[in-house]
């Protein structure tokens, strides 16, 4: 009887530990730009793509090249692996999930947060009504 | 006006119900059921009359609502006008309160035969107020006006709804919603049953009716799921049909539990065990649905999901912690003050039981929901933790759950070989062997084809051996007593959906392509070629790509448009030729082409993008002649070799490109003549932060002027280009090229850049899902027979 709880408790704590492990390696920690250029782990960071500067997908080798800058204002070339992203012109906000590695942020993922997606903030409007949705 | 008084009286018949049944159990008098019954069918009634009051809403057009006008329009057509009832926030929690209130009903007459409806209605009745008070705090019926009061009109009349989001205007819309609703509203049963035998101190009986309730949730939520994966599958091009996204997984884990409930609720049928693990089990699934929804609805989850809810605000924040912490205290409070007083079954059973096989798949179950529990719920604990709420990666769910799948998959085979209590060893060896020799047979010859990696050749070991056993015992049972044969089906379509898995998201292929128009490219033995472009309807633009295999073809037309309704941004749909294709009934031809080519794999073609071709292209522009130079590549144009040989940045430059400000950046370029003399010239962009960039002409002595037009980096292969705009001094023989260029600037065509993905065996993953639901709606009927014939003739049990 006892053996058996003896088994039970090793295998639970053999499984908190194999999950908390892999959760801490997997979790990826939000840095700023400037941290994400100095280490060499995978981290995210948050911040807004930057219209302006040049952006542009590279069919020979997959990728998707912007400029995002960061919560304190610091530009950080992305090459994201893969087309640009869905709704990324709407999206105010962005997360690069990668590692920074020869001289720009080599990204696997590019979230894109849109602003109330579903929602209007001022509702319908009398004149742009029939407009808007003769262009849907 | 209505809409509000049928939803008081909702609330005020279902909280009646509540007090009424409860006060009914506890002091054990029987006049209070009959005002029960009667306020729970004024409940349930109002509820039917408030969704049908929304309904009509909608199909009239009614946009002074704001629910109407927001998800709604005139240019929808009736199934997708139908499907506007459930797309918002207050829709979806409608559906879930009109389908608890209709089984409510039918619960109502079950529990009534069986004399034990005041504990399991009451409980039933206080989820039905709970829900019902959504609505009672969010007023689902609202104007434009009292939503946007500074900005709309008291009494305005838009002339049309927002309309649905063009990524939810299909099929699926019409079906997955429903039925994922079903399966989250079917979860309160089993919860209900478990709080009554609790109360009742019946910790038996209880589960007679709980367990093809729970046969029926497993059915209805995996279908559902499945639904949503083929969805992402097929329509929306994520790729692949399961993304471990929060919205998913908080559907998937209520289904785990209830799958697992269903292994522990048969231990207990047979051997008596487990009552106290069945009462915690039945409970689960129901507070697991009501923690996912809390996740999912109330802006915890911040940025980390790919699926952006609206913002509901702070109640439905408040009111969901609430509704979990109820029902949690309710039923964990419950189960701690009684369980000294459950009685402690011993089984005794040794390794090679079916009681133990159960008991591990079961746990594999919890334990592969709980770690997809903490991984979904990764941004509430970062959150906490590190002030800023992550979320975890995708990897942390393969990494994790792999593992439990194998065992699961090991279960599922010798489950099904044990017997109960006490296998013999020597029939064991003997029925094991036809099994495992072809499981192994076939995982050999998969792993010569090209499958090394150790974790997957165990699973799919693992996998192989479960599909052989149940498909001996299938084909045992469906000679003799088909309608027993639902276990061993699911654990078919389980298999099979393991083999799929692997083969499908371990063993996939892509590759892009970058297609010139009307060049074939060829990849995975098809031949591929971009013949142009359609206009579809609302402004969509399908991308026709010709597929040819051998001698047929078939035209792929890859859908691209930017959507008005998501401000814009870019919607892109694939095209899949696989055996689950509706174009077959418009092209006939198509299903030759399918069956020969896709029988064993998909071809999955993703629209990324379009992009101009023919670099090589002069083009005439304000300065000059452009002429696209790539680094160290010498070209020549009329009387000149032009070789770009990289830019020249000074510090203070580099350091003003990054903090953001307007930085000069200037382009070396070395001109040949004819003769052989050699020019260094430097023109010098002036680029702003906000990308506005002043071009600065270099004039060489000859009157030729240059201009650096464009500058193109390639920050992982180092490749840096230039546009030259070359403006030839007056009258130069030049001038003629400017010509030459014009036209060939008509010429300059677009590409489109697709990704081509071959999914091998995917059709597993379907077929499996499918043959699993199968099995688990065969079980349930035959529990529900089961059942009723214990109800006909009562037994004591």
């Amino acid at each position: 009887m006892k053996t058996k709880y003896i088994v039970a408790g090793v295998v639970i704590v053999a499984f908190v530990v194999f999950g908390a492990i892999s959760f801490m390696q997997n979790n990826i920690a939000y840095v700023s730009a400037k941290t994400a250029e100095k280490t060499n782990r995978t981290v995210q960071v948050k911040g807004s793509w930057v219209r302006n500067m040049q952006s542009y997908y590279d069919p020979n080798t997959n990728t998707f090249h912007f400029y995002m800058m960061d919560d304190d204002k610091t530009i950080l070339p992305v090459v994201l692996a893969g087309a640009k992203p869905n709704n990324f012109e709407i999206a105010n906000d962005i997360v690069a999930k990668g590692r920074f590695e020869d001289g720009a942020f080599q990204a696997s993922e590019v979230l894109t947060k849109c602003p109330s997606k579903y929602q209007s903030k001022t509702g319908p409007q009398a004149s742009t009504q029939s407009a808007s949705n003769s262009l849907n | 006006m209505l809409g509000r008084i049928l939803i008081y009286a909702a609330f005020g018949g279902m909280l009646t119900a509540a007090f009424a049944y409860m006060y009914s159990f506890f002091s054990g008098d029987t006049k209070p059921i009959k005002i029960a019954r009667a306020a729970y069918h004024v409940g349930a009634v109002s509820v039917i009359l408030t969704a049908g009051y929304m309904m009509n809403l909608l199909l009239t057009h009614q946009f002074q609502y704001t629910y109407v006008w927001s998800y709604s329009s005139y240019e929808l057509h009736p199934p997708l006008l139908i499907s506007t009832f459930y797309v918002g926030q207050e829709g979806s929690f409608m559906l879930w309160t009109l389908y608890t209130s209709i089984i409510g009903l039918i619960l109502m007459v079950y529990s009534r035969k069986h004399h034990y409806e005041s504990s399991i209605m009451g409980v039933f009745s206080a989820i039905a107020t709970f829900l019902v008070l959504i609505f009672v705090i969010k007023n689902p019926f609202e104007h434009v006006w009292q939503t946007w009061p500074s900005t709309v009109k008291a009494g305005f009349m838009p002339d049309n709804g927002r309309g649905l989001n063009p990524l939810l205007e299909n099929f699926w819309i019409v079906i997955h919603p429903p039925i994922l609703f079903l399966g989250f509203a079917s979860t309160a049963v089993p919860f209900a049953h478990a709080i009554s035998g609790l109360l009742r101190k019946d910790y038996r009986k209880w589960i007679n009716v709980a367990v093809p309730w729970t046969l029926f949730t497993s059915a209805v939520l995996g279908f559902g799921i499945t639904l949503g994966g083929f969805w992402a599958y097929e329509t929306l091009g994520w790729g692949g049909f399961w993304g471990w996204d929060p919205v998913e997984n908080s559907s998937f884990i209520p289904w785990l539990l209830a799958v697992a409930s269903v292994h522990t609720l048969l231990v207990q049928r047979r051997t008596g065990g487990f009552k106290r693990a069945n009462l915690i089990m039945g409970m689960l699934p129901f507070l697991l649905v009501l923690y996912s929804t809390f996740l999912t609805r109330s802006g915890v989850l911040g940025d980390t999901s790919v699926h952006s809810f609206e913002t509901p605000g702070m109640w439905v924040y408040v009111f969901l912690v609430a509704l979990i912490a109820f029902f949690a205290a309710i039923g964990f409070g419950l189960y701690f003050f009684r369980v000294r007083d459950i009685p402690k079954q011993k089984i005794s059973y040794t390794l090679t039981s079916r009681e133990f096989a159960l008991f591990l798949g079961a746990a594999s179950l919890v334990i592969v929901a709980g770690f997809t529990l903490i991984g979904t719920s990764a941004p509430l604990i970062t959150g906490i933790l590190e002030g800023k709420p992550s979320a975890i990666n995708a990897s942390y769910y393969i990494k994790t759950n792999l593992p439990l799948a194998i065992v699961m998959a090991a279960m599922i085979g010798l489950g099904q070989l044990f017997w109960w209590k006490k296998s013999n060893s020597q029939t064991l060896l003997k029925t094991m062997r036809f099994p495992l020799t072809a499981a192994a047979v076939l995982t050999a010859i998969v792993s010569f084809a090209g499958m090394h990696d150790i974790s997957m050749i165990l699973f799919f070991l693992a996998s192989s051996f479960a599909l052989f056993v149940n498909l001996e015992i299938a084909y045992k049972i469906a000679k003799g007593k088909p309608a027993f044969m639902g276990a061993s089906l699911a654990h078919i379509g389980i298999a099979l959906l393991f083999i799929g898995i692997i083969a499908s998201t371990h063993y996939d292929k892509h590759v892009t392509l970058s297609l010139s128009p009307n060049e074939p490219q060829t990849a995975f033995g098809y031949k591929l070629t971009y013949t142009g472009t359609t206009q579809l309807d609302h402004g969509q633009t399908a991308y026709n790509v010709m597929v040819q295999s051998g001698s047929s073809r078939f035209n792929a037309p890859l859908v691209m448009y930017a959507s008005q309704y998501n401000g814009g941004a870019m919607m892109r749909h694939p095209y899949i030729f696989s055996l689950i294709n509706y174009d077959i009934f418009s092209h006939p031809a198509l299903l030759a082409f399918i069956g020969k080519n896709m029988l064993t794999r998909d071809l999955y073609l993703s629209p990324q993008g379009l992009e101009q071709v023919g670099e090589s292209a002069l083009q005439a522009t304000q300065y000059g002649i452009s002429i696209p130079l790539k680094l160290n590549e010498p070209v020549k144009v009329g009387r000149y070799t032009y070789t770009f040989t990289g830019f020249q940045v000074p510090e203070s430059e580099r350091k003003a490109m990054m903090d953001g400000r307007p930085f000069h950046l200037n382009s070396i370029i070395k001109i040949t003549n004819d003769a052989g003399k050699i020019q260094t010239i430097m023109p010098t962009d002036e680029i702003e932060p906000n990308g506005n960039t002043k071009l600065q002409s270099v004039t060489t002595k000859a009157g030729d002027k240059f201009t650096v037009l464009d500058v193109h980096v390639n920050d992982q292969t180092k490749m840096a280009a230039i546009t030259m705009g070359y403006l030839p001094a007056d009258n130069s023989p030049d001038i003629s090229l400017l010509k030459q260029a014009a036209e060939q600037a008509q010429d300059t065509k677009q590409g489109l850049v697709i990704e081509a993905t071959i999914k091998p065996f995917i059709n597993l993953v379907w077929g499996g899902v499918l043959v699993m639901v199968i099995g688990f709606i065969v079980t349930w009927r035959r529990r529900r027979a089961e059942l009723m014939q214990e109800q006909a003739q009562p037994v004591s049990q």
